[in-house]
């Protein structure tokens, strides 16, 4: 069974929801940060669906109007009927409140879309067959109480020309008692009686008057929709004066029963009316249902008809010209054949930046998704639109979500007895110990003590490469009051245990951070990769970062990707170091590739051959760079 | 050749109509939507993912009502323009001299906007580039009492910063609201400062001890960038809110609650800004 279903807008505001179980809304924000905003997607869903704490969520985005629709479900259950429960809801809600949520400086709209919601659920899961039983039951039970409180469901309905509607509340129309035999609203959605109860305007309306004009105005459209329904008020009566007889009567029927039997009589003689002028049968209580499903089918059908119309007049020769003139002065809807060129411009571009083609496509494909539907800005080209917009792609893919702010950690760390343990691994050739050493001076220049450990057994000349680089830092560092020192026991050796008794030995002589270089090694060979599971159990290490080339092209994003799965679960990289950024020039698109396949940030660049060529990332240089 | 040159009615008229129409329906076209925001004031609302921005934001919305229910929200990601009217009850500074009895006063309500902005940090160029804009008479940086304010330092550094960087411009006020604190474990407001301060006095440090950024090009350039990205006063030492005054940023601290209600502070800042 599906346990709630909310309709969000961009902005954060909470339109609609309808909950059948109570959900952690951890949940649905895990959804949009992980999925909208971070864009990682979760393996094997191919942003199909998201999986949170035992809950499966699906989702549909509605662009032009900047709404996500939400359908949470428990992971256990197997709900086919979700997809089309989504599209045909979405369908409804813009038929349904567009014009409201196309105002600008709103919040909250006034809606009503329960009755709406539930007729769809119920007939989709008619239509899948089984678990709709829980809610028959629910409307059988729910009839008699309907009866209790029927009075003013003919008045006002008529009134509205259709049940379950956002009712207007009349001040002069006489109301009969609610309280009398309904139980709380909240306490059973399912019960056609409480539409009518929820059809008043809510409390949560702040803007009384303005919204419900607003909703009249949404109403009148949409009765032109429910033709069906208006058939059964003509049929009966004259429509606008009989509703007031029709209360007249229920308040005679009131003064002459006791409080008790009033509401049994009230029910006969209810339904002896309701079927004579409704004319159809009252097997259970789904008359009223039926109407509700015609009205909802009329909307979708308009919905469908209006899709097509548009189709069609685009394809219009003068629509063409028409076309033409919108591209120039902005405002113009986007689909996905506008799109189609400039995005293929785009992801050329991208690629001709070294981003790997999975990347780029990505990239590609979220922003074209973001976008259709949407209109272009004044003067804005649809060229200029793309760009823009991938352009915010990227900068958002760079940005980082944690501080990245090293020294402050080390410092936070310092008072600790353990020493800040930083690990570097990569694919052989990278720069390893280049940017190993280069991390090392920076630290040693705001007077860290600094231990290095050659944890590299395997390449001969790897620990006498470090012995150099330590020496030389000694000799840069001895004026600036940093302090450095080697940690080497040989070849051949284990190379976890080798880190262990480094940050062991570190602890005990007092040592700031302790720095760990590593064998390089294959990401695709599972032999060398398995052996970093146990580096990162022994060393347990604070910072895991990996050195990528920017010169590697395709490839970053399965090495980026085979590193971050390596370390066992619980554990993955926390940075990155691209190294060899000044031999690329402009073609910077590994860090785009890495940071997009991993969502790990970049947290230095290696931009020369001397100790001091190491930067932390600008965000915006580096989008300018590539989309130059 | 003769029909081209000799004047006819119906062309006329249409080169008439279409010379004198082009100018104002291009002017509706651009001038829209921005002539009638232009006079508001507005407000930002930035802060940390979770800290209560969209309800608070929301609240400041519906206004006048008590008891009003606030919808629920989700984690933004785009910003959210709202206007909103300050009570008749709340005195604004620009009428502390009119009579309380002054019946145009009891009518008049203050309109502004309060914008809201993502506080997730993959999306906050969105709340710097607000920030950026004119007419920004103030900001309220919404805070979780009981959060980490390590965290919360570092967005507060930057946005701080930001506002130095514009200093000069018109004068700016900014409201720390120390949001949610009915928790048990929430922070007194006067501690949040402290802890803040303290927090900022560490980043500007480490910022100024760091590597320089891919952006910075020549060596040139890297002085006076030291110099601008650094907060408050010059020299070693605290950092003190109260620094923030000399570049026109007028800051306080208040505590309050959007999930109880609890506002009233906040509201007061925002009738001596308007």
């Amino acid at each position: 069974m599906l346990d709630s279903f909310e309709v969000v807008s961009t902005s954060g505001v909470v339109l609609w929801s309808k909950k059948y179980a109570p959900v952690n809304p951890a949940v649905i924000n895990a959804l949009i940060s992980d999925i909208f905003i971070e864009d990682r997607v979760q393996s094997g869903s191919d942003r199909k669906w998201y999986k949170k704490d035992s809950y499966t969520l699906k989702w549909r985005t509605a662009n032009d109007f900047g709404l996500i629709f939400v359908a949470v479900y428990s992971s256990l259950l197997h709900l086919t009927w979700i997809d089309e429960l989504l599209d045909t809801v979405k369908k409804l809600f813009i038929a349904l409140y567009g014009d409201q949520l196309k105002k600008p400086h709103i919040s909250t709209i006034e809606c009503h879309f329960d009755e709406y919601f539930e007729s769809r659920v119920r007939e989709l899961e008619k239509k899948a067959g089984g678990p709709a039983k829980a809610l028959v039951h629910n409307i059988a039970h729910g009839k008699d109480e309907c009866w209790g409180e029927a009075p003013p469901i003919p008045g006002m309905m008529r009134h509205q020309s259709k049940p379950g509607t956002p009712a207007l509340h009349k001040p002069g129309s006489p109301v009969p008692p609610f309280g009398l035999a309904t139980p709380p609203a909240h306490s059973r959605p399912n019960t056609p009686g409480v539409l009518t109860a929820k059809g008043r305007p809510t409390p949560k309306g702040r803007r009384g008057g303005k919204g419900a004009n607003g909703d009249e105005g949404a109403q009148t459209g949409k009765k032109k929709g429910g033709k069906k329904m208006r058939k059964w008020t003509a049929d009966g009566l004259a429509d606008e004066d009989d509703d007031d007889s029709v209360l007249d009567y229920s308040a005679a029927g009131r003064t002459s029963g006791s409080s008790d039997d009033e509401s049994n009589g009230n029910a006969g003689k209810l339904e002896y009316i309701m079927q004579e002028e409704w004319g159809k049968k009252t097997s259970g209580g789904e008359f009223v249902l039926k109407d509700l499903d015609e009205e909802v089918n009329a909307l979708l059908q308009e919905a469908d008809a209006d899709d097509k119309a548009k189709n069609s007049t685009d394809s219009g020769i003068g629509a063409g010209a028409f076309a033409y003139f919108r591209n120039i002065v902005g405002g113009k809807v986007l689909t996905k054949v506008d799109l189609e060129k400039p995005m293929a411009a785009m992801l050329d571009h991208l690629l001709r930046k070294n981003v790997a083609r999975e990347a780029a496509i990505q990239v590609c494909e979220t922003v074209e998704k973001s976008l259709v539907g949407q209109k272009t800005g004044n003067f804005q080209s649809i060229e200029n639109t793309v760009k823009a917009a991938i352009e915010a792609s990227l900068l958002k893919i760079l940005t980082p979500t944690t501080s990245l702010d090293l020294l402050r950690e080390i410092q936070n760390k310092k008072s600790q007895s353990r020493p800040y343990v930083i690990s570097i691994v990569g694919v052989n050739g990278v720069g390893k110990s280049t940017n190993l050493s280069k991390i090392c001076f920076f630290l040693l220049q705001n007077k860290f003590k600094v231990l290095i450990a050659a944890c590299d057994t395997f390449r001969s000349g790897a620990v006498e490469q470090l012995r150099v680089h330590a020496r030389n830092l000694k000799e840069l560092s001895e004026r600036e009051g940093g302090v450095v020192e080697l940690y080497e026991k040989g070849y051949g050796k284990d190379a976890a245990n080798i880190a262990r008794d480094a940050v062991n030995h570190a602890e005990g002589e007092g040592f700031d951070v302790v720095l760990i270089d590593t064998a390089g090694r294959r990401h695709n060979d599972q032999r060398l990769m398995s052996s970093l599971e146990k580096f990162a159990k022994f060393a347990m290490p604070d910072k895991i970062l990996m050195v990528g080339e920017a010169l590697v092209g395709t490839d970053s994003v399965l090495q980026a990707r085979n590193f971050n799965s390596a370390f066992g679960a619980g554990r993955s990289l926390d940075g990155f170091i691209i190294s060899k950024c000044d031999t690329v020039g402009d073609m910077i698109g590994t860090l785009i590739s890495m940071v997009f396949a991993t969502g790990i940030p970049v947290l230095f660049l290696g931009t020369g051959q001397n100790y001091q060529d190491l930067r932390t990332l600008n965000t915006t240089w580096a989008v300018k760079l590539l989309m130059s | 050749m003769d029909s081209i040159f000799s004047p006819s009615t119906p062309i006329l008229i249409v080169a008439t109509l279409l010379i004198a129409l082009v100018p104002i329906l291009l002017h509706f076209l651009i001038f829209k939507s921005s002539a009638a925001a232009a006079s508001i004031p507005k407000f930002l609302i930035l802060g940390p993912s979770g800290s209560g921005k969209t309800s608070l934001c929301l609240w400041f919305e519906k206004g006048p009502e008590e008891g009003a229910v606030v919808a629920a929200t989700q984690t933004s990601q785009t910003t959210l323009s709202l206007e909103c009217g300050l009570p008749a009850s709340i005195c604004a500074s620009c009428s502390q001299y009119r009579s309380e009895n002054d019946p145009s006063l009891q009518k008049e309500v203050k309109r502004f906007f309060m914008v809201d902005t993502p506080g997730h940090a993959k999306l906050r160029h969105i709340a710097m580039a607000e920030l950026d804009k004119p007419k920004v008479r103030g900001l309220i940086f919404v805070v979780d009492s009981a959060d980490d304010m390590t965290k919360v330092a570092e967005y507060l550094h930057d946005v701080l910063l930001a506002l130095q960087k514009r200093a000069g411009k018109e004068k700016i006020s900014l409201l720390i609201a120390c949001n949610k604190n009915d928790l048990f474990t929430a922070l007194p407001a006067t501690r949040i400062k402290a802890m803040l301060e303290k927090e900022i006095t560490r980043i500007r440090e480490s910022r100024a001890k760091g590597l320089r950024d891919s952006g910075v090009a020549g060596v040139d350039a890297v002085d006076a960038d030291d110099e601008n990205e650094w907060l408050g006063e010059g020299g070693k030492g605290e950092f003190k809110m109260e620094m923030m005054e000399e570049v026109g940023v007028d800051v306080t601290f208040k505590g309050g609650s959007v999930g109880k209600g609890d506002c009233a502070h906040w509201r007061q800042w925002l009738g001596r800004c308007l």
